[in-house]
């Protein structure tokens, strides 16, 4: 399994440079098609390295800044920048060299980035890039190991398996008697077609680590309270039998349930979790200190969830008529939105959680396809800018932005209020993940507010959706399996 | 609004027409008032009007431009626009710009009036409406005339069928949360401004300072202490002309049933969704459906065998019922009326693979008939991992918006347009469509549902009406896939467009009293 990583350079453009920057992005792009970026374009042909997924130009102009004159705080004042984003697979420092070695792009990549503050014609391109690159605080990948070449590779399969099929039943009248004979042909058909499977390289060594070491630091904290009993246990072993054994048959079974419906990330963390329970019932008084913090926590919150003043504009038809020509070209879109932090240490300190925990649950949890309820997003980053005083956030998703934000409302209104519901200009939300995005109209009105264009924007893939390349993996693996229900095939059959 | 049945006999014209004489006008829809058709139930009434004005025909009527601002973008910016057009599917052979009206600068209406009657009173009706002022007052750019067709649609289906049932007592939860059963009752707002929507909320409309002398007439809003309502019981209107290539459609589907009647009426019903009119299919679910034991409804026949063939059933799907198995449960909404249980009383969860009704039918797409949350979701530990996303039982679960919030109230009426001379017996539909947010339900509906050539993951625009516009990578969408519980693919090729649009505007039809504000200007 290859993983994939991604660049974020982000660095202020020079003053009056802004004019002359937007002219050379546009001539990135495909003539019919404003803000799509021609994959062979002479700047930076993103096509040809064959393992870019996403990549976008964005020049940072917030222009909700002004929101803080509505609620009587002093406007910031913040230099406008470029960032440039790409996601691909495999690791970033060997992306970047391969960047600056391809002639072509490198060139490309001076010419952009001589419109930054900084960047020199002397300058180091990759020494510059690795100066002002950012990781973003959460980045999302929908399936994490899904190659660009696997994906035209299945994209493919599915297009060939589709003609044999519609051969096969032409030849056949009465395949239907014999449904595993049709897909015996298909498996045979596919083995004669080697090069029509994709070969899957190994998971490098040194990023499996460190994913396992990542995801054990929330086992290990919920593991941790339990080295203060092994003593008393030791010394009191029917404790282990009646109090600690119950709870963890309990978390057994539930870990098996979950593994089944969930995925095993969860249910080791539910497990686990549950597994406090017991342990609060030997030490009841650790919960004091626990209660406490959480009443501090929770009466802050709410303080500043009611007091933080709320002030959202109505959008314009001039902004959403620009940012709507960059749209609904393809079957898939881009969303870039920027927007300040709430000026309070509380919110900087929870917004900060909240994002580690956003990318823990992405990292581990969140990696096959689905983000909570939603299938439609490709990859998305939340990055702190400006010393944590704003945020980026960059996204690639299926259907047309109104689809987007109809269903994040009703399928994860929650999620945006945990994760975007400490930026200014958000709907008030209520206990973190309440209200906020179900007010519906204003949620959609800070969302647009907050929207800037994306000057240039590649996919690897135009034409198909997520939900696309999920099949297109099904359908493979249907191919690779030795053995398969009737209904299965039935089944199987159906989506190739 | 209130009560569909109300004309069956009727015809309509719909007369567009340029305001050019903004006094004149004013005083034609004051006297009008009276004649304006309201939601009081009224069973023997004989005719009808309806009065809806473009935000060119408010500006031009004297409605100030800050009262304007207030409305939504889509009907501030009106349908004809690139950006729209692309996403509504409105691009080649359905280009705004072959439209016969609603293009801006050329035949871009200001109002639209709706005129209804039983056929023999029409003439009278018509004359009473317009009056000596109409002519003066306004300068007429089209007349669209309507057939009596008894709910048929021109290919030969019965057309608004499905249609929400309003709240009229607002008994509805206002604020019902991650619904985990399909509902066909809509809260008020989703169709009237000035009411709360599904979302608890009112949607944004014009309020005017309760100190405004004129805004007198107007009522206070529910929601904004202070402010009167000019949008109150008023609502958005979407006008769309389609010509529907008849001829065409069923010489397709005979071509491709190998001119084999019974095939033809299977390909018929699956691209609709819907049996045709006039015609019984066998179903394409391999078992006869459970509810034919125990009926939903009481008494009575049910419809699901062939005629002449009681003591040897053959179960049939009957003229206008869905290709799908009735729910065994009411639906909120649907009914009381056996005849309404007989037609909507199912939805697609049952058929996750859309082998009884192909993902592509037009009634799946125009109304994917889901809840917030996959039905069945139960007990709290179930939904709260549903909403994690976790326990989905199948690919397609969360796939769909929930359809509560993308619900349109429609009125088709065909059309048969004779006195055309460049295109002559072109028939069609005249599209109506009511909601109270044009983005997030007229547009919605059109642009995530029906033209989305990605639909629950198939790779075809609707078959009956895409516009077969190929992606932007250059791959075909003029597909139609039916999933067969065999498993081998059953799927026609090369579908011709047969629906065009052929004009098309957004209108706010106000209510009484905002008409009464517009009178007094």
């Amino acid at each position: 399994m290859t993983p994939q990583s991604n660049i974020v350079i982000h660095a202020p453009i020079r003053p009056g440079a802004r004019g002359d920057l937007e002219k050379l992005l546009e001539s990135m792009n495909l003539p019919a098609y404003p803000g799509m970026a021609d994959p062979n374009n002479d700047l930076v042909p993103f096509g040809t390295f064959g393992v870019v997924h996403f990549a976008r130009f964005v020049i940072v102009d917030d222009n909700t800044l002004k929101d803080f004159a509505l609620v009587g705080l002093p406007v910031p004042e913040y230099p406008i920048t470029l960032a440039f984003l790409c996601d691909f697979d495999g690791s970033a420092n060997e992306f970047m060299t391969d960047l600056v070695d391809n002639a072509k792009a490198a060139a490309g990549l001076r010419k952009i980035f001589a419109h930054c503050l900084g960047f020199e014609p002397g300058s180091d391109l990759l020494v510059w890039m690795k100066q002002h690159r950012i990781r973003p605080a959460a980045p999302y990948v929908n399936w994490i190991g899904r190659t660009v070449l696997q994906v035209h590779k299945e994209a493919e399969l599915r297009a060939a398996l589709q003609n044999e099929l519609t051969q096969y039943v032409k030849d056949h009248p009465n395949a239907g008697d014999d449904i595993r004979g049709v897909r015996n042909h298909l498996v045979r058909f596919a083995h004669e077609n080697p090069n029509l499977l994709p070969v899957s390289a190994p998971t490098p060594i040194g990023w499996w680590i460190c994913n396992w070491l990542h995801f054990a630091i929330i086992p290990v904290l919920l593991a941790v309270p339990w080295l203060f009993a092994v003593d008393d246990l030791i010394v009191r072993p029917w404790l282990l039998t009646f109090v600690v054994a119950p709870f963890g048959l309990l978390a057994i079974v539930v870990f098996i349930w979950l593994t089944c419906i969930a995925t095993a990330t969860f249910a080791l963390l539910i497990a686990l979790g549950l597994m406090l329970i017991p342990f609060f019932i030997l030490y009841p008084l650790w919960l004091i200190p626990l209660l406490a913090v959480t009443v501090i926590f929770a009466v802050l919150l709410r303080w500043y969830e009611k007091t933080e003043p709320e002030a959202i504009a109505r959008q314009t038809a001039e902004h959403d008529n620009a940012l709507a020509d960059l749209e609904d070209h393809d079957v898939t879109n881009q969303f870039t939105v920027v927007g300040s932090v709430k000026p309070s240490t509380f919110r900087l300190v929870l917004f900060v959680v909240i994002m580690w925990a956003t990318n823990y649950g992405a990292r581990h949890i969140y990696n096959r396809g689905y983000l909570t309820r939603i299938q439609t997003i490709h990859f998305a980053h939340w990055i702190f800018i400006n010393d944590k005083r704003r945020m980026l956030f960059v996204s690639n998703y299926d259907g047309s932005r109104h689809a987007y934000m109809d269903d994040f409302i009703n399928k994860v209104g929650w999620g945006l209020n945990f994760v975007f519901g400490s930026g200014v200009g958000y709907p008030r939300t209520r206990w973190i993940i309440f209200d906020g995005a179900k007010n519906e109209l204003r949620f959609k009105d800070s969302n647009r507010n907050h929207q800037i264009a994306t000057q240039v924007w590649y996919r690897a893939y135009p034409g198909l959706t997520a939900f696309d390349l999920a099949r297109n993996t099904r359908v493979r693996k249907g191919l690779q399996r030795r053995w398969m229900r009737k209904a299965k095939i039935r089944a199987w059959l159906r989506e190739v | 609004v209130r009560d569909r049945c109300s004309f069956p006999r009727s015809i309509i014209a719909t007369s567009r027409g340029w305001c050019v004489d903004p006094a004149k006008a004013r005083e034609w829809i004051g006297g009008n008032i009276g004649n304006v058709t309201t939601a009081a139930p009224n069973r023997k009434a004989r005719c009808a009007l309806h009065l809806a004005f473009t935000c060119e025909g408010l500006r031009k009527l004297g409605v100030s431009d800050k009262v304007l601002g207030d409305f939504s973008l889509e009907f501030t910016g009106g349908m004809v626009d690139p950006n729209r057009s692309r996403r509504l599917g409105d691009v080649e052979a359905n280009d705004p710009k072959n439209w016969q009206w609603g293009v801006p600068g050329k035949s871009y209406p200001d109002v639209v009036i709706l005129v209804y009657a039983a056929k023999e009173e029409f003439d009278a009706w018509d004359a009473k409406v317009k009056g000596g002022l109409w002519g003066t007052a306004f300068r007429e750019i089209y007349s669209l005339s309507t057939v009596r067709t008894d709910d048929l649609e021109p290919f030969g289906f019965v057309d608004g069928v499905s249609q929400p049932t309003l709240d009229w007592d607002r008994s509805k939860p206002v604020k019902a949360q991650n619904t985990t059963e399909y509902t066909n009752l809509s809260a008020l707002g989703e169709f009237l401004l000035g009411y709360p929507n599904e979302y608890g909320r009112y949607t944004d409309r014009p309020l005017l300072d309760a100190g405004d002398k004129r805004a007198r007439v107007l009522p206070l809003a529910e929601d904004v202490p202070g402010k009167r309502d000019f949008g109150r019981n008023g609502t958005y209107l979407v006008l769309r002309d389609l010509r529907q290539d008849v001829s065409g459609f069923k010489t397709f589907v005979d071509d491709r049933s190998d001119h084999d009647q019974e095939k033809a009426h299977v390909l018929a019903s699956a691209m609709a969704g819907r049996v045709p009119a006039d015609q019984h299919i066998i179903p394409p679910w391999p078992k006869e459906p459970p509810l034919v034991k125990e009926p939903p409804w009481p008494k009575g026949t049910p419809p699901w065998h062939a005629p002449g063939a009681v003591d040897n059933p053959k179960w049939v799907i009957p003229p206008g019922a869905p290709v799908m198995p009735l729910c065994r449960n009411a639906i909120d909404g649907v009914g009381p009326k056996l005849k309404d249980a007989w037609l909507d009383q199912f939805t697609f969860e049952n058929d996750p693979d859309g082998t009884a009704c192909p993902f592509g039918g037009h009634i799946r797409r125009a109304n994917p008939r889901n809840a917030d949350l996959p039905e069945g979701t139960r007990g709290w530990i179930g939904r709260l991992l549903r909403t994690l996303g976790f326990a989905s039982r199948h690919a397609h679960d969360d796939l769909l918006s929930s359809t509560r919030f993308h619900r349109i109230l429609r009125r088709g009426r065909a059309y048969l347009a004779e006195e055309d001379k460049e295109a002559s017996h072109e028939r069609g539909l005249r599209f109506i469509a009511l909601n109270a947010s044009l983005s997030r339900q007229f547009e919605f509906v059109q642009t995530s549902w029906i033209v989305n050539s990605k639909f629950e993951g198939v790779d075809e625009d609707d078959p009956l009406i895409g516009g077969r516009t190929k992606l932007m990578t250059g791959a075909r969408v003029d597909k139609f896939t039916r999933p067969q519980d065999s498993g081998l693919e059953c799927r026609v090729h090369d579908l011709p467009q047969f629906v065009t649009v052929r004009g098309g505007a957004y209108f706010f039809m106000p209510g009484l009293s905002a008409l009464r504000y517009i009178a007094d200007l």
